[in-house]
């Protein structure tokens, strides 16, 4: 800053404004972003400062030197690399939603038909015999019954966990549906009425309250 | 520029018929239409481009923010209003992307611009071009990030204070107070490198 400071009376005012102050608005003043007063005393201001005029004249030129230099375009990046760029992650993005869709609609696919084939298998099986996999069913009621009954009670396969109701065909047809489940019949044997080889009447409560086993074991317990 | 995309830019500048091309195009893009949207991309790219670069210097940085902006308006622009000026709306979007992109620069540091794309400017014919294009990114890499924001946006775009800083989501006051200092630093940049064996310096460093 130069040192000869004039001093310039702001218009309307009683203040005073100085070289300094004047060439902190004189970025602004060369583009008008000053209010009235101020741009009214900036520019009575240079009239009588010739160091401010100078200033004034460096900023101009600086200003103007940027803006021929603003002119020249900037380099730019071959045509159609910016495009392919955007399409490229446009399509990343569906490609990734769609791989998304497709792995949930495959799943999707998946469990019907798993559904499907363990609901078909079910009904198949279902209409000579009852799985039994399950613990869902529950025994509510076990006790002794005559000897004179025995001969015609249904077979029960241990090791499969089945009951056979060869002898009540019509009987089984008809509970062999979901939710029909499973009875647990290692209890059964292990309890001590069936280490007896007491011929047992069997109460069975399946997950469906609708319907309730009657099971009579033969005189040999369970095979 | 491609000749479809000159086509359609030749119809817009065309009096009267213009409008419903332009509005057609950007109807297109906005319902979903890959290739509209790529017409719209030709149309603007150049502008969104010259104003990353000078906003964040680099060549690549540009090429990111431009992207990021394009992506941007193909998310957001099923909700554009086809009644609005879609040019400033992606222009407001371009600033925020490289607010955004200066953001996560180091902070309160002047962006450092890298000398870049050697290969792009050895290929360059004219080398006095080349030359104008350095000298400025080494005019504006001595600002602050927001002090280019500013002045970028006001010496370069040529906006007004006010506008500036409704896009800047700042005041009046703080840009004027950024072009100040920013136009402080370019005229002693100005005095000691583009005059004199200043230039002559930096002319021989290319």
């Amino acid at each position: 800053m130069h040192q000869a400071q004039a001093r310039t009376k702001m218009p309307g005012k009683d203040s005073y404004m100085s070289c300094t102050h004047i060439s902190e608005l004189i970025p602004l003043y060369i583009s008008r972003d000053l209010d009235e007063s101020e741009t009214e005393a900036v520019g009575q201001h240079l009239l009588s400062c010739e160091p401010c005029r100078s200033l004034e004249s460096q900023y101009r030129e600086a200003d103007s030197w940027l803006k021929s230099l603003s002119e020249v375009e900037p380099e730019t990046p071959a045509n159609g690399e910016l495009r392919a760029r955007v399409n490229h992650q446009l399509d990343t993005v569906e490609t990734k939603r769609i791989g998304w869709k497709t792995v949930v609609l495959a799943g999707a696919i998946a469990a019907a038909l798993l559904i499907t084939s363990a609901f078909a298998l079910t009904m198949y099986k279902g209409t000579d015999q009852i799985n039994h996999d399950a613990g869902s069913v529950a025994i509510i009621r076990q006790e002794p019954v005559p000897q004179t009954l025995s001969p015609a009670l249904p077979k029960v396969s241990r090791r499969r966990l089945t009951v056979r109701l060869a002898s009540h065909s019509s009987v089984s047809r008809k509970y062999a549906m979901p939710p029909f489940k499973a009875v647990e019949i290692a209890d059964v044997k292990r309890s001590p009425e069936t280490a007896t080889h007491t011929p047992m009447r069997i109460e069975i409560q399946t997950s469906d309250p609708n319907i309730r086993i009657i099971w009579l074991t033969d005189n040999g317990g369970i095979e | 520029m491609p000749g479809d995309a000159a086509g359609i830019l030749l119809v817009a500048e065309n009096p009267g018929s213009g409008s419903e091309a332009v509005d057609e195009v950007l109807a297109r893009a906005r319902s979903g239409d890959r290739d509209a949207f790529n017409i719209l991309i030709m149309r603007h790219e150049q502008r969104i481009l010259r104003l990353a670069q000078r906003m964040l210097g680099s060549r690549e940085d540009a090429m990111d923010a431009a992207q990021e902006t394009f992506l941007r308006v193909f998310r957001h622009l099923h909700t554009f209003d086809l009644k609005r000026d879609f040019s400033a709306w992606l222009y407001r979007i371009a600033v925020n992307v490289c607010r955004d992109s200066a953001r996560r620069r180091k902070p309160d540091s002047p962006l450092a611009l890298v000398e870049e794309a050697p290969v792009s400017e050895r290929q360059e014919s004219d080398a006095i071009l080349a030359q104008q294009r350095r000298i400025l990114r080494q005019a504006l890499s001595i600002l602050s990030s927001k002090e280019r924001a500013a002045l970028v946006l006001r010496d370069i775009e040529g906006l007004d204070t006010v506008e500036v800083a409704r896009l800047l989501n700042s005041t009046p006051t703080t840009v004027r107070s950024q072009i100040s200092s920013a136009r402080s630093k370019l005229r002693e940049f100005h005095l000691t490198h583009a005059s004199g064996a200043g230039a002559n310096k930096d002319a021989g460093k290319g």
